[in-house]
Order: C-alpha cells, then structure tokens, then sequence
C-alpha cells in the first residue's frame, strides 16, 4: 500500500515536471541589424551590408553618373559565386540595387531573372483578350538599358588546427551594352580570423 | 429608144464621176496626207514631210523578194522600204503646198506633282524535272499450211481411178515481232520575269506633297508590254508619252529591296519565346522636271511594320498581316515624308502688291544690291537719255 502510494507521487510529479519543461520558451530579443556579426567566419550579415555600401557609394560617385543628366538605366545580373560556401548573391545586388534606386540616379530595368514574371503579365494584358485595348500596355515599348551590372565574388580559406582565416573579394563592373566598354568597376576586400 | 436613154444616163453618171474626182483632186492635198508640225524643244520648228499621193511615188526598190507560196512577212517588209523612200524624196515634190500647222506644247500646271507607283520586277527560278518513258511492242503470227496437187482421174471404162499427181502439202508461217521503246528526260531551271506596279504605298507621300502646297497629277498606270524588259524603269519614255499629264514634277519611286522575316527566339530567362514576323521595304524616289528631266531631288525611304506574340515553343502563332502593313506604311511614310520635304523645290507664288516691290527675290533677279552691275549715266540734252559714262569711284549700296 505504501509502495503504491509512491509510485503515484513518483508519476505526478514527473508529469508536473514535463510540462513545466515544456511551457517554458528560449528568451528572444531584438538586435542591431547593423550590429557587427561575429558568430562564425562565414559570409555573413556585416559582410553584405559593408560589401553593398562600398559598393554603392563608389558607383554613385562615377562619372557615368555625375556626368549624365538622365539617370542611367541599368539592369542587373547575377553575382558569381565562386567560393566554396553558398552565398545568397541576389541578397546582395537586391541591396546595392535598393539603395542606388533610393538615391534617385540610378533607374533600373526587369533583370533576367525577374523577365518570367515580366512576359506572363504582357502575355496576360495583350494576349488574353480580357484587357481594354485603351488601358492595356503594349508590347514592344519595354526600355532598353543602356548599362549592366555583374561582378563575382571570391574567397581564400586557410585553416589550422587553432586559426581559420577566410579572405572575401566582392568585385563589380559597370559595362555599357551598346559599346562593351566597362565604364566603372571597384572591389571589396573583406578579411575574418577565427581563433580557438 | 430604151437603150439610147440608158447610154444618155451612163454618160452623165460618167461626167458627174468626173467632176467628183476632180474635187478631191484639188492642189490641196487631203487632211490625212497633211503632216503634223511639232514644235521642239529649242523653239526650232521641225521641218513638215509631205506624202504625196501614192500614184506619184517614186520610191527606189531597195529590196523585193517574191516567192510563190511564200511568207507574207518578205512582202510586207518590201513595202515598207519602198514607202521610206518614197517620204524621203517627197519634199522635192511640192514643197509650197505643205500647210504649217504648229501644236505648241501644252503648259505645266505650276507646282504639280505626279506621283508613280512603285514599278517592280518580279524574278523568281522554278526548277522543273520531266521523264518520260514509254514502250510498245507488237507481234503478229500468221501460218497458211495446206496440201496442194494429189488430183484423182475419174474412172474411164471400169479402169480404176489412178492418182495423177501426187499430194503435198505446203505451207508457210510469218512472225512479225516490233518493240518499240521510247525514254527521255529534261531538267533544269526555268527563269520568269514580271514587271508590275505596287499601288497603294504612296497615300502618305502624296498626303505630305498637298500639306506643302503642292498639287498632286494622278498618273496614267505603266503597263508591261509582251516581252517587257527594264525599259519598264525607263521614266524618261513615260514622260515623253504624257503618262503623267500636264504635271510639272513627276515623283518616280522604285523598290529597292522588300525583306520578310519570320523569327521565334527564346527569351532570356523565361520559358517563353516571340514569334515575330516583320516586313520592310526599302524604296528610291527620285523627283524629274518634265520639262527639262532634270532631278531636282533624289533620297531613299525605309519603312518597317511587325507583329510579335509571346508563347510557349511550339505555339500556335497566326500573324496579323494588316497591323504590319500598316505599321509598315506609317514609318514609311513618315520617314519618305521627312526626306521629302527636306529637297522639295520652292513653290513658284507669284507676288503681287507691296510684298512684290519689297521681295529680295525680285531684287536679286534683277541685279540690285550687286555693285558690278550698276551703271552711272550722264544726263544728256533734249531728252537725250544720255550717255553711260565710266566712273572709278568704288560704290557702295546698302539694302533697307
């Protein structure tokens, strides 16, 4: 009778501590998004805002745009990646491109990657026979750009037992597509140490 | 008496006869023989060739073939040489006689244009391939086998019949075996030529030349001949035949080159492809005075049209031919228009009134304002108009 007692404290308060364990959720908090990163030495969220604003900021000041008096139309390309770690690129021509476009001298066209979604909404206004032929748009009448962006980026990896150093160079071009002239180009060095 | 007064009446049908055919023989020649006077270009007037009646001909046989059975093309060529010569040596015969009757050109209508339509040579290859083969045979047997001779007597006095002749049989077989067979082929290329005209191009252009004041002559169409060659092209020849009226300026259009291209391309980054079917014209104008043949302006127009649809490979893809023809004409137009109405020839308005006095036009026509054509004349007596005298005084003119 005793021992039976027992057993049924013993279950109750494993129950009680199971759900106690459960109820209870990790602590979150909101950080600086531009707060220095430096969980590992992976490509990282410092990395693609200091890559994106060097980036920006040496394009704004060549003379493709100080000197035109229209905004230059631009399209974009993809980023190589040729490290061996994955790396979003498109994460970090979506920023130079967001913040060029900020800025209001730089205008940008569909890039490839986005045409898919260009073509079905022309095929779906000129093509489906749905659309008011006054408020439809047209096809044919997309702009051309006059420039193009691409670029890679690459990385050098050391490891020793105790140190792991990687060495990042972002670099981009601006080429005019008429004349294959490449008009502007800089790069980003970035170098992360890692220590036991 | 009956046929005393049909012998009176013969007599008179025979004066009245007479007297007729002396009226037509007047020194006059009939208006059929008169020739037509045209003034040329220098204001010469050309000089009038008379024919006389053909009983006076003395034309020199310069060739007479005559073959019984033969052709009638020797015969007609014959008669047209002795009719040259004949009007070669008419003037001798009754020079006075020939009335000058002058057809004075008639007048341009000032600042008129004609405007042809395109004029195309078509040329196109076919290749052709003919075999043919064909074969016949025949064959004919014919056998005639019979006995012959082998007569009997018939029996005379109880003797008994004897043979006379013995029997034999003869006969004779014909075989008759023809083939005949027949093989040929021919091959090559066959080469056609069309000349033709494109109407329906020049709307814009003739739009854009009544816009800068000018009139627009409709032309007479050029219509290709039976074995026509590139004296279709010939404008100088359809001018001289008046194709385009009374028109001061004829614009004369010639196609270049027509191009029709069908494309579908994939486009980057999507899975769909255009399909597109474009056309474009190329075309030469030149603008000829009528009277002089000069050119007075001389450009090339393109124009393009097309039509484009989006689709997955292999779509269905119907183009709209009429949305690329119009395209087509608009740019052609519009650009033909353009180059046009940089080289057109100033309007030729006649001024009246104050504007006239004041035109520097006028004023440059007539020399004033050039220093080396001004003259100093001393006042002379009695209403002398004087004398032109030399004067080294260097003049200057000023212009309002």
């Amino acid at each position: 009778m005793f021992n039976l007692k027992r057993i049924y404290l013993l279950a109750a308060l494993c129950v009680l501590a199971l759900t106690v364990g459960c109820a209870s959720s990790p602590s979150v908090k909101y950080g600086d998004s531009k707060g220095v990163e430096t969980v590992n030495t992976n490509f990282g969220s410092t990395d693609l805002q200091t890559i994106a604003e060097a980036m920006t900021r040496s394009l704004l000041e060549s003379h493709v745009v100080l000197d035109s008096r229209e905004p230059p139309r631009v399209t974009v390309y993809d980023v190589r990646n040729k490290t061996s770690e994955y790396i979003d690129t498109s994460a970090i021509t979506a920023k130079i491109r967001s913040q060029l476009t900020k800025s209001g001298r730089v205008r940008f066209t569909v890039s490839t990657s986005e045409m898919q979604n260009q073509v079905d909404e022309l095929k779906r206004q000129t093509q489906s026979g749905l659309y008011n032929t006054q408020t439809q748009t047209k096809m044919g009448n997309m702009n051309g750009a006059k420039f193009r962006v691409e670029g890679f980026i690459g990385s050098i990896v050391k490891q020793t037992k105790d140190v792991k150093d990687v060495f990042y160079n972002f670099h981009l071009s601006l080429i005019n597509n008429e004349t294959g002239d490449v008009e502007w180009e800089d790069e980003k060095e970035i170098r992360k140490t890692a220590t036991r | 008496m009956v046929s005393s007064m049909l012998m009176m009446l013969s007599v008179f049908c025979m004066s009245l006869a007479s007297v007729s055919h002396a009226q037509i023989a007047s020194p006059l020649p009939p208006l059929s023989k008169v020739p037509e006077v045209k003034a040329t270009q220098d204001g010469v007037v050309a000089q009038p060739q008379i024919q006389p009646p053909p009983s006076t001909l003395k034309g020199e046989l310069v060739d007479f073939k005559m073959t019984i059975g033969g052709t009638s093309s020797e015969s007609s060529t014959t008669s047209t040489s002795t009719t040259t010569s004949a009007a070669t040596t008419s003037n001798v015969l009754q020079p006075a006689l020939a009335p000058t009757v002058i057809t004075p050109p008639r007048p341009k209508i000032p600042n008129s244009i004609a405007v042809t339509d395109f004029s195309v040579k078509n040329e196109y290859q076919e290749f052709f391939y003919d075999e043919k083969a064909s074969s016949k045979a025949s064959f004919n047997g014919n056998s005639n086998f019979g006995p012959t001779g082998g007569g009997v007597a018939p029996p005379v006095d109880g003797v008994a019949p004897q043979a006379q002749s013995p029997v034999t049989y003869t006969g004779t077989t014909t075989v008759t075996a023809n083939s005949d067979s027949n093989y040929s082929k021919n091959f090559g290329t066959k080469r056609t030529i069309s000349y033709g005209e494109i109407r329906g191009i020049n709307a814009d252009i003739k739009a854009a030349l009544l816009k800068a004041g000018y009139k627009v002559v409709q032309s007479a169409p050029n219509l290709a001949k039976d074995k026509q060659g590139d004296e279709y092209f010939d404008i100088r020849e359809r001018v001289n035949r008046g194709d385009f009226g009374d028109a001061q300026y004829v614009l004369h259009g010639t196609i270049v080159n027509v191009d029709i291209r069908s494309t579908n391309d994939r486009i980057a980054g999507t899975n769909d492809y255009t399909y597109r079917l474009e056309y474009s014209l190329l075309a030469d104008f030149t603008l000829i005075n009528t009277e002089t043949l000069e050119v007075s302006a001389a450009f090339n127009a393109m124009g393009s049209g097309q039509d484009m649809y989006l689709g997955k490979y292999n779509a269905n893809y119907v183009p709209k031919i009429n949305k690329i023809t119009k395209e087509l004409l608009v740019s052609f137009g519009q650009e033909a228009e353009k180059k046009l109405y940089e080289q057109l020839p100033n309007l030729n308005k006649k001024e009246t009134g104050l504007s006239s006095l004041f035109s520097s036009k006028q004023q440059e026509a007539a020399g004033v304002g050039d220093p080396s054509t001004l003259k100093v004349y001393k006042q002379g007596k009695n209403n002398d108009p004087g004398k032109e005298i030399s004067t080294d005084i260097p003049l200057t003119i000023y212009k309002k």
